[in-house]
């Protein structure tokens, strides 16, 4: 099989402040603007198709694909409602999501398309959309996170996604919809005032843009349970992103990397990235945790030993 | 009228009234002492797993089954008739799937008409419904829990999807829909800070909501909607109906979950809430998100017998039919 064409990858907040509420801080404009650059190369390459991983959507019942040709609806965000709604239509790769469900099922992922009008497409999915494609010149394909999905399961539907892309011969910009640290303030604030909830987030944050930066996409992805251990308010088993990212965009360190925002929303990290593939590694390490091809699902290790 | 002002109102001299207003709309309304105070004349654990809604096969949603759940929809079937005996003027329902992580939010406006549909099972529930809320206890309650410390919200987005959680239970329980609702976000405590801390703050938010709806002068139903043990299966029947395939996730989620409904049956709920957090961490239950917490702080933990009406899985979760009846009178031995 051909290798998958990922022309470039982008990271972005899942907060809808850049898209309802731009003016309201320096930092939000920033996040805004560096929204419209990758909306702008986006627009330049010549990508047959976006697909996007958003945490903000999570599923149960294994991977989750929306494949609504036209999914539409006015979304309103838990939290953040006062800052107003989000209209929204998309265009969406039908063709490319029932492919993704074979694929994922080739490699033992349990996975089913969604298409049911009034489907509630996450505020992460419908900021970036929004943000990046907003006038659907291309189809675009959602995938859920898993809540109980770990590193294995996360990997093997990246592969699932390259082995997609390779069969339908298409050139696709991914995704990634999610904070860097996610611990927002638990206060109304005023947004002038808005700043990273602790200087430990800010540090860490700090970190993952260098690596970032320097392209070293795979170092990330080794790193991600030290990354939920640290900064991740643990609303879920892992922080899937990297893992995600990075089996999705080839598991390697060639990247030219690009950072075009970081700032607060309402405490937590926000940051505008693009990870564009290159030639010549960076980092010097190997790793220790096995790659994985294939997910055998549960081990069954609770019922294992018992009377 | 001679009045003295206070911070959200002013109390009239004459009649001894206290007149608050509403920061928007023209809810503004009064207390007297003349008025009866208000009550809670039932609380009750109302699980929502969108497949018993779908498995009753009611005219509001589009998918249609062949049935299933039944020790669960039957125990909410009884408990609805029960219901219906009792005067009441609003429910009042804490819901994990409103989550906000930015304070405790209440539904703020009177009606709310749109289609939900799950994210999670979209395949069995898409839910047209149309609900009143009752908007004057919801401000008092927000009001309560703000003089309380409580970090809250009035939500005033007509846009605003209310969610399958509320949904789900209030059908199951009203399925006429012909009581206003009040609606209120689950604040995630367990996740920002531990299952402990999200103890303390449900508590207090249960003790406020008490207070609100006493000087309401109105009769409430209080409803905590969530599963306890709540490990999912993330696979699915092609049938999801087909019960050859519906069991617990694993039998120490049964053991944990038995625990409780015996010290429900026992009218311990003080000691129930003291080992919540373990058992929330246990069982991965869906009471991290505060809601049997909240309604046991404001019912003054029950030293009476719950009424059982029933226990089932759904998807793997465990699901309890319960209620705490304050009116020695009519409360029952159920199961």
């Amino acid at each position: 099989m051909e290798d998958a064409e990922v022309l470039f990858g982008i990271y972005c907040p899942p907060h809808p402040q850049p898209l309802l509420s731009p003016d309201a801080n320096h930092g939000y404009s920033k996040l805004r603007a560096a929204f419209e650059t990758c909306r702008e190369r986006i627009e330049q390459s010549d990508a047959d198709l976006l697909i996007v991983y958003s945490t903000t959507w999570p599923s149960i019942i294994g991977h989750q694909i929306q494949a609504h040709p036209e999914p539409e609806w006015v979304h309103v965000d838990d939290d953040f409602h006062y800052l107003g709604s989000m209209p929204y239509k998309f265009k969406m790769d039908v063709d490319f999501a029932d492919c993704l469900v074979e694929s994922s099922k080739s490699r033992g992922l349990h996975s089913r398309t969604i298409a049911y009008d009034g489907f509630p497409i996450d505020t992460g999915s419908v900021v970036a959309l929004k943000l990046l494609n907003p006038d659907n010149r291309i189809p675009a394909c959602i995938v859920s996170s898993n809540m109980y999905a770990n590193r294995s399961e996360t990997i093997v539907l990246g592969k699932s996604i390259r082995d997609a892309l390779s069969k339908q011969k298409k050139k696709a910009v991914v995704v990634v919809v999610s904070s860097l640290s996610n611990r927002m303030f638990t206060e109304h604030i005023d947004p002038t005032e808005d700043r990273i909830h602790s200087p430990k987030d800010d540090e860490w944050n700090r970190k993952i843009l260098e690596f970032f930066a320097d392209g070293r996409l795979e170092d990330l992805s080794q790193l991600s349970r030290e990354i939920h251990g640290q900064i991740r308010v643990q609303k879920v088993v892992a922080y899937k992103p990297a893992w995600w990212m990075a089996a999705t965009m080839g598991q390697h360190n060639n990247y030219d990397g690009e950072v075009l925002a970081y700032e607060a929303l309402h405490g937590s990290g926000g940051a505008v990235v693009t990870l564009t593939p290159s030639t010549g590694s960076v980092g010097d390490k190997e790793f220790d945790e096995d790659d994985v091809e294939y997910y055998h699902g549960d081990r069954d290790v609770l019922n294992k030993g018992m009377l | 009228m001679e009045a003295c002002p206070t911070s959200r109102g002013f109390v009239s001299f004459l009649t001894n009234e206290v007149w608050y207003f509403s920061e928007r709309f023209s809810l503004d309304f009064f207390i007297s002492d003349n008025m009866p105070k208000g009550e809670i004349v039932l609380g009750c654990l109302a699980p929502h797993p969108p497949h018993v809604v779908y498995a009753e096969n009611p005219e509001q949603n589009e998918p249609v089954s062949e049935g299933g759940w039944e020790t669960l929809r039957w125990g909410y079937n009884r408990l609805a008739r029960k219901l219906k005996s009792i005067d009441y003027d609003a429910l009042v329902i804490f819901t994990p799937h409103w989550q906000t992580y930015i304070g405790t939010h209440f539904l703020g406006l009177p009606e709310f008409k749109s289609k939900s549909v799950d994210p999670v099972f979209p395949n069995i529930f898409r839910y047209n419904y149309d609900i009143k809320v009752d908007v004057d206890l919801a401000e008092k309650m927000r009001e309560k829990a703000s003089e309380h410390g409580i970090i809250t919200k009035m939500m005033r987005n007509q846009d605003f999807r209310v969610d399958y959680g509320t949904i789900t239970s209030c059908h199951m329980l009203n399925p006429d829909w012909d009581k206003p609702i009040v609606t209120i976000s689950s604040n995630r405590n367990a996740h920002y800070y531990s299952a402990e801390v999200m103890n303390e703050q449900a508590a207090a938010l249960g003790r406020a909501c008490a207070e609100a709806i006493e000087e309401s002068g109105k009769k409430v139903v209080m409803i905590s909607s969530h599963s306890l043990s709540h490990r999912h299966f993330v696979t699915e029947s092609p049938l999801p109906e087909d019960m050859s395939k519906e069991h617990i996730y694993n039998h120490s989620q049964y053991v944990w979950d038995m625990k409780l409904v015996d010290l429900m049956r026992e009218g311990k709920m003080r000691e129930l809430i003291d080992i919540l957090p373990e058992f929330t961490e246990q069982t991965i239950a869906e009471t991290e998100a505060g809601g049997l917490t909240w309604m046991m702080a404001a019912m003054g933990f029950p030293e009476y017998s719950a009424e059982i009406y029933g226990y089932q899985s759904v998807i793997g979760t465990g699901n309890l039919v319960a209620a705490w009846d304050p009116n020695s009178v009519t409360r029952e031995i159920v199961l």
